[in-house]
């Protein structure tokens, strides 16, 4: 029997997780917490092998609360429920030690493959969380720094050998927004000197 | 009537008229060899004087051609522009008319001289200038005018004694001595006397005049009855003139009468007598009429005072004679009187009254020119006088109307003044009451710079509040509409989904998965709304991330071509207030983008450079003319702009049509 407990604030949420994972013979639901203060406490007395915890839990982030809890119990393993797909809260529970991560508009049957995937040792990640994550990763490959119209015309005139002067001359700006521009322009590219930047832009096919 | 008859016997001569006038009778073979070489002469100044010397040199009744001759030899010199030597023709002039008994003229004359010469201070002019004072001095006294002559002579003297030419100077004195003499003045005459013993120095050349000097202050002393003075300076007369040739014999005549006057005084009536008789002799040789005229007269007297009244009447008619020759007419008074006396004694009335007439009538004739002389030096004074007055009178009105005037210019001034201190006052007045203007100007646009900032503050304030109070509302809504809503509608979805399909008919089952279908979407709106409202990821993980997602959120609903990055951006560092608003900024400029721009690309960059926010909305869209200021008007813009403002940050807008458009924020973290 793999031991579950909930940690979620809604009620409707409980009783309807509850639901699917009695259906299960190899579940058992061990208790439900509706905040992370009353779980860290549970914990102490007795630790189920996984815990199905909601991102949004009133006192404590379900991020910080998953962290903690890998600290102390290294063996319970965590499946998240959360309203979000976005990439950076997906990211930052996995990071902090959760095996799985399933939108709460995911299917029961889905919650139930969850756990016995992840009692085997697996990630598992729901469709739609797959979906986004996939998204974030296809821009972070293509993650070339884009220059804006302007940064372009400067870095097109440095290329030139212009002074700062003469940009700002050519361009009816003020010398401090170039200087502004070339400053964000090494950041961008993160590097130190002007010359960098424009062999970068011309290898990137910016300019 | 008696005339005051002057205690003199005898006069004493002007003795410069001597050499002034030397050849005043000139033979006329000079004069002819005078004209011979005047032909032959070519030199203008040779000329000029040789002219001057043939005028001085004419008989008396050539006067018109001596006139003549001094007037070619004034022209000639004005010709060659010499000023001296017009100076010299001048003087000669003067001299000549003297001599003419022309005082006029003459005067004119040796005025004309002294202008000229009174400019140049070269010692010849100096010398001339001297000669000319006295000249003029002598035609003065010789017309009676003995107080200018004095004039002249004294204003002679220190020129003469600036140049050291003792021997006029001497005989200066001397004349000066004549004249107080003359006058009876005995002891001014004295001291002239005596200083023109002083300047000859005893020198032995001039012993002759020395003793003439020494001989006139026995004279003096004479009538001044100091006897045994008058003895002493005969006696050192008597010494000079032993050490005198014979071209001073005549002066021995003048000592022989002295020494006979001072033996008659000492009733040594013989040895006078011998004396007189030796002047007389002397003076008859030497042609000296005075010299004679005295001696007789003095003889004369002496007989009378003997009682030999025949021969006294016969020497007083020699003198008679001798006097008629003469212009001195105080000589025939003398005569008169003394022959009327001896008449009278030699029991001779008829002679007498012949005599007395003579006399009577000869100084009735004197007193009435003295007399007219007096009416006509009275008249000359009076007019001078009257003329005085009347220049008194000029000048005083000309100092009246210099004071006026000077009073009027004075007045002019002070009024300039015045008028000038008024228009610097006001000028001053209105500078100060102009800068006083600019300054309360300037104060009026402080203050309403001031209230103008307080009211921006004011409103951002009030927009910053009411931004939170949005932001809170919405955080709180959102959160609702995630933890309320969005947990029901899971827990929903949850329950249908445990529905078993073996339980009921594929009908049922169908409606089932519709309904679980109509859920998702419903969760996937309340999804939208809730991060549209207040992105959970805004609040958790900071503007950078919240931007990237916001542009993936965009590609969920079908907005493909957003490409988003964020470099460098730290969400610890900025304010979280900050950060919302920055994201409501990028928000609206991003839909706007979306909305109107039409665009292939938008390019969201967001970027940290320090302590500098840079948000960059780029598209490649239709773009808009950024002066026309109603392009990006309306709620959107206003929303934009009051968070700019908030913000405290700087919009850039570039936009091109074709090109699209740039909008760069810029604020501090």
């Amino acid at each position: 029997m793999i031991k579950v407990i909930v940690v979620e604030d809604h009620p409707i949420m409980v009783e309807g997780l509850k639901n699917i994972l009695r259906n299960d013979d190899g579940i058992s639901v061990d208790g439900d917490f509706s905040n992370g203060k009353s779980v860290l406490a549970a914990l102490e007395k007795e630790q189920p092998d996984v815990i199905l915890m909601d991102v949004n839990l009133p006192d404590v982030s379900g991020i910080n609360l998953c962290k903690e809890i890998k600290k102390k119990y290294e063996d319970i393993k965590i499946i998240a429920l959360s309203i979000h797909d976005e990439h950076p809260v997906i990211h930052s529970m996995l990071q902090n030690g959760a095996s799985g991560y399933v939108l709460k508009n995911a299917l029961g049957t889905e919650i139930i493959h969850a756990i016995y995937a992840i009692m085997d040792g697996e990630q598992y990640l729901c469709s739609s969380t797959k979906e986004a994550l996939k998204n974030a990763d296809m821009e972070e490959l293509k993650a070339i720094p884009r220059i804006t119209r302007r940064e372009k015309e400067i870095l097109h005139l440095i290329g030139k050998g212009l002074t700062t002067m003469q940009i700002a001359e050519q361009l009816f700006i003020s010398t401090h927004t170039v200087e502004s521009h070339r400053k964000n322009l090494m950041e961008k590219f993160g590097v130190n000197n002007t010359t960098s930047v424009v062999k970068m832009a011309t290898e990137y096919k910016l300019l | 009537m008696m005339p005051t008859l002057k205690k003199v016997s005898k006069l004493l001569i002007c003795t410069l008229l001597v050499w002034m006038q030397a050849l005043a009778a000139t033979p006329p073979h000079t004069i002819d060899s005078l004209q011979r070489a005047l032909r032959k002469v070519n030199s203008d100044t040779e000329k000029a004087e040789l002219l001057v010397l043939l005028a001085k040199m004419l008989p008396p009744k050539d006067s018109l051609l001596a006139v003549n001759c001094f007037h070619q030899a004034l022209e000639l010199q004005q010709k060659l522009e010499n000023k001296l030597a017009m100076a010299r023709t001048y003087q000669a002039m003067g001299n000549w008319f003297g001599k003419e008994d022309n005082l006029t003229e003459s005067q004119k004359n040796f005025l004309l001289a002294k202008e000229i010469l009174a400019k140049d201070t070269s010692r010849q002019s100096r010398k001339l200038l001297a000669m000319t004072k006295i000249a003029m001095g002598t035609v003065l006294g010789n017309n009676g005018r003995t107080e200018q002559q004095v004039e002249e002579y004294l204003q002679s003297i220190p020129l003469l004694e600036k140049l050291d030419e003792f021997i006029i100077l001497g005989d200066t004195y001397n004349n000066l001595g004549n004249i107080f003499f003359n006058k009876s003045q005995y002891k001014t005459a004295t001291t002239y006397y005596l200083k023109s013993i002083e300047t000859y120095k005893d020198a032995r050349a001039y012993s002759h005049l020395i003793a003439s000097r020494q001989m006139s202050m026995a004279s003096c002393m004479y009538y001044m009855d100091s006897l045994p003075q008058m003895q002493r300076y005969l006696i050192d007369a008597k010494k000079k003139l032993d050490q005198t040739g014979a071209d001073s014999i005549s002066l021995w005549a003048n000592y022989y009468e002295y020494q006979g006057q001072l033996d008659v005084k000492n009733q040594l009536y013989f040895h006078a007598t011998t004396m007189f008789n030796n002047g007389l002799s002397i003076a008859r040789r030497y042609h000296d009429i005075h010299a004679t005229c005295n001696n007789l007269y003095s003889l004369a007297k002496l007989y009378q005072r003997l009682g030999q009244y025949d021969q006294a009447m016969s020497l007083m008619q020699e003198y008679a004679t001798l006097a008629l020759t003469l212009k001195e007419y105080s000589l025939r008074l003398h005569a008169w009187d003394l022959m009327a006396e001896i008449a009278y004694k030699q029991h001779d009335p008829e002679g007498a009254y012949t005599y007395l007439r003579n006399y009577v009538t000869l100084a009735d004739s004197l007193q009435e020119t003295e007399v007219t002389q007096k009416l006509h030096e009275l008249e000359a004074r009076y007019q001078s006088s009257e003329k005085e007055n009347r220049i008194m009178q000029l000048q005083h009105e000309n100092e009246r109307q210099e004071f006026a005037l000077q009073k009027n210019r004075l007045l002019l001034s002070l009024m300039g003044v015045i008028m000038l201190s008024l228009v610097i006052v006001a000028s001053l007045s209105y500078q100060f009451y102009r800068n006083g203007r600019k300054l309360l100007e300037q104060q009026q646009k402080l203050h309403l710079f001031e209230v103008e900032r307080i009211r921006q503050e004011h409103q951002i304030s009030l927009l910053s509040a009411m931004l939170e109070g949005q932001e809170q509302e919405r955080t709180r809504l959102a959160r609702d509409l995630h933890d309320g809503l969005g947990g029901l509608l899971s827990g929903i979805k949850l329950e249908l989904s445990t529905i078993s399909p073996s339980q009921e008919s594929s009908r049922t089952q169908t409606q089932v998965e519709n309904t679980m279908q109509r859920l998702d979407e419903a969760m996937d709106e309340l999804r939208r709304i809730a991060r549209s409202m207040m992105p959970e990821i805004l609040i958790k993980y900071g503007l950078g991330e919240a931007t990237v997602e916001y542009c993936r959120g965009l590609k969920k609903t079908g907005v493909k071509n957003v490409v988003c990055q964020v470099f460098n951006f730290q969400t610890t560092t900025m304010e979280h207030t900050r950060q919302v608003v920055l994201y409501r900024i990028m928000q609206e400029l991003v839909n706007n983008a979306i909305k109107h721009a039409d665009a292939d690309q938008i390019l969201v960059l967001l970027q940290q450079t320090g302590n500098d926010i840079f948000l960059t909305v780029e598209d490649d869209g239709k773009g808009f003319d950024v002066t026309a200021s109603n392009s990006i008007k309306g709620a959107g813009r206003a929303n934009i702009q009051a968070r700019v403002d908030f913000l405290g940050a700087k919009m850039d807008i570039q936009s091109e049509a074709g090109t699209g458009t740039t909008i760069i924020i810029e604020c501090t973290i």
